[in-house]
């Protein structure tokens, strides 16, 4: 994948820039950016968040198995007469039932999260471009592809150095380039 | 609150510089503390596997006082997990800005204080290897776990509260650990770096998702702080024993858990705070807000001392009255009653007055009696209730043997060490939250 990276100087001049180029008609952009950024979403036109899906799921996983494996457990598996108390004491089940609900909704919502934020490539080609590197760190850098439909490589470096980047780089992709 | 919650207007390089400084560099008298904390867990090691190999006996407890130290040692350290979990959700939902920079301290406390906790029950089965009995799992003898007892239901909500508070110390991990990985000094540290950040790029994708994800762990952990310790409360308020059969148990716990929580927090900042040098980004305004959460759950837990001592005289149990106006303030344990009264009770009051809150030594004093009133007053609650029970013929006295002692004393050791250990591979503060405080302070 061929790219531009502009790196900006400020979390607040990165917004703004965004913002700028998505008015020029850009859609391919991306930010990288060290924290975050309550207007980023707003700025790059990011929505459709289904996390909440996979908790609720794995909420109501947690719950109904729970309460059904100590139902199952108490009363068919190993009926045992405390007392002449029922044997589907329900009251006792709540507290495990609270719990699993609470486990299931956990873990499912690490596992959307992980799933829907794309998590565990350890490796893409643009780890290779070193200056990059510090957009983990302290720094903010804004990545437009070249697949964005108002790219060219003259204007939109022109574009980006207008917004105020301190610095632009060309990253072109050699498979890309020898096709 | 006026007081600023950092100092100056750190840039984001300033704050990655100096809050990732310590992953590379070893802090000074590190390795001095830590050959201190990590004899001191080899205590606790060598406790664990003489209690293990040897038996249950070489604890205090035997009939009638079943769950001495053990039992005391488990609901203390479970109870300081959960200011931990406080700070880092609650807080997060109440959007305290004052959290951000503490909350990293705060959820290894509590991963670490359950780790410590959870050795006890386990030991305390008597037969330790056989604690995957607890869960409900196809055995061959096709016997169950019983459903309707309170331990079970312990079993669950802190294996629950060990999950969860690892996954949410780990999510909000990642973007630090994708720091460390992209400003490491050598391969090892990229490796081990880069596999922890999971391929963390931060991308605007990555950290949409990333607060949607963390805002609702952080709510999934909050009904947390109240449940596992009302859970734990049960096992002591579902017997008819007098002094455990209360009501007024589970909030009572709830409160106590976080009033010897925040000791530990403000123990903690107040020691790593100077020694690490990061007085510009823990302030005496965070000091200020722990103070106010200790002097609020001081009079939580005092509120359930008086419910019950206004309640006594009117309890229709004899056993009951003898217990609460009698052995406890003056029996053969009283000094542990008054103990508990002037450390939990009387001395907190001292935070009414800013100087106590802002003074580190203050402060630092008032936090370790917190601790020595709060592991009292569960020392008191069992021991006193099983020595006395409804049958003279059955009573009994409780005296920790050596052992007894050792293994808690080492529980400590063993907190510090995996605190420091910690300390030496991640940041303490958490960096992206701290340039994400400044970003937002400057907007202001």
């Amino acid at each position: 994948m061929s790219v531009l990276l502009a790196e900006m100087p400020s979390a607040n001049a990165l917004v703004a820039a965004l913002r700028a180029l998505r008015e020029r008609g850009y859609r391919e952009l991306d930010a990288r950016v060290p924290h975050e950024i309550e207007e980023l979403d707003e700025a790059l036109g990011l929505e459709a968040r289904r996390i909440p899906v996979w908790t609720l799921l794995g909420g109501l996983a947690g719950a109904i198995g729970s309460y059904l494996l100590q139902y199952w457990v108490s009363a068919v598996a190993w009926p045992l007469d405390v007392g002449g108390r029922p044997l589907h004491s329900a009251p006792a089940f709540l507290p495990i039932t609270f719990e699993s609900t609470v486990l299931g909704a956990g873990v499912a919502t690490l596992i959307g999260f992980l799933w829907h934020a794309r998590l565990g490539k350890l490796w893409e080609p643009l780890d290779e471009v070193d200056e990059l590197r510090s957009a983990t760190v302290d720094a903010f850098w804004i990545v437009l592809s070249e697949r964005d439909a108002a790219f060219d490589w003259t204007d939109s470096r022109a574009h980006l150095e207008e917004t105020g980047a301190l610095r632009v780089i060309a990253v072109r992709d050699p498979a890309a380039e020898r096709a | 609150m006026s007081e600023p919650l950092l100092l100056g207007r750190p840039s984001p390089r300033a704050l990655a510089e100096q809050l990732l400084k310590t992953t590379w560099t070893t802090p000074r008298r590190f390795w001095g503390l830590l050959a201190c904390t990590g004899t001191l867990s080899l205590l606790c090691i060598l406790c664990v596997l003489y209690t293990a190999t040897t038996g249950i006996g070489v604890w205090g407890n035997n009939v009638p006082v079943g769950w001495g130290f053990g039992i005391t040692n488990f609901v203390f350290w479970i109870g300081i997990g959960h200011a931990g979990t406080f700070i880092s959700a609650f807080l997060l939902l109440l959007k305290q800005g004052w959290r951000s920079s503490i909350n990293r301290v705060v959820e290894a406390m509590t991963l670490f204080a359950l780790v410590c906790a959870g050795i006890f029950p386990v030991l305390h089965l008597g037969r330790p290897w056989f604690a995957y009995w607890l869960f409900p799992y196809p055995a061959t003898m096709k016997i169950w776990p019983q459903f309707r007892s309170a331990l079970p239901w312990d079993t669950v909500a802190v294996s629950t509260y060990f999950s969860l508070s690892a996954v949410f110390l780990f999510v909000g991990l990642i973007p630090d650990a994708a720091k460390l990985r992209d400003c490491a000094p050598g391969k090892w540290q990229r490796r081990f770096y880069g596999v922890l950040a999971l391929g963390w790029r931060g991308t605007a994708r990555e950290w949409s998702f990333h607060r949607i994800a963390y805002g609702l762990m952080a709510g999934l952990a909050t009904p947390l702080v109240v449940s596992v310790h009302t859970i734990v409360s049960m096992d002591f308020a579902m017997s008819q024993l007098p002094g455990w059969h209360s009501t007024v148990f589970p909030p009572f716990f709830v409160a106590g858990a976080l009033f010897s929580g925040f000791g530990m927090v403000a123990t903690i900042l107040i020691l790593i705070r100077p020694w690490l040098g990061l007085g510009n980004v823990i302030t005496t305004r965070h000091l200020d807000a722990v103070a106010k959460m200790m002097l609020v759950t001081a009079w939580m837990v005092s509120y359930g001392y008086f419910t019950e001592y206004v309640l006594a005289p009117s309890a229709h149990d004899a056993t009951e009255k003898q217990l609460l106006l009698h052995d406890r303030p003056f029996g053969q344990h009283a000094i542990t009653f008054w103990v508990i009264l002037a450390c939990n009770f009387v001395l907190p009051q001292l935070l009414w007055m800013k100087r106590c809150r802002v003074d580190p030594r203050i402060l630092f004093v008032l936090s370790i009696t917190t601790n020595i009133g709060m592991w009292a007053e569960r020392y008191m609650l069992i021991v006193t209730s099983l020595e006395r029970d409804f049958l003279p013929s059955s009573w009994g006295t409780f005296a920790p043997t050596v052992i007894d002692i050792a293994l808690f004393a080492g529980t400590f050791g063993l907190f510090s060490t995996l605190m420091l250990g910690f300390l030496r591979l991640f940041p303490f503060i958490p960096v992206h939250e701290v340039q994400k405080l400044a970003h937002d302070e400057a907007k202001r």
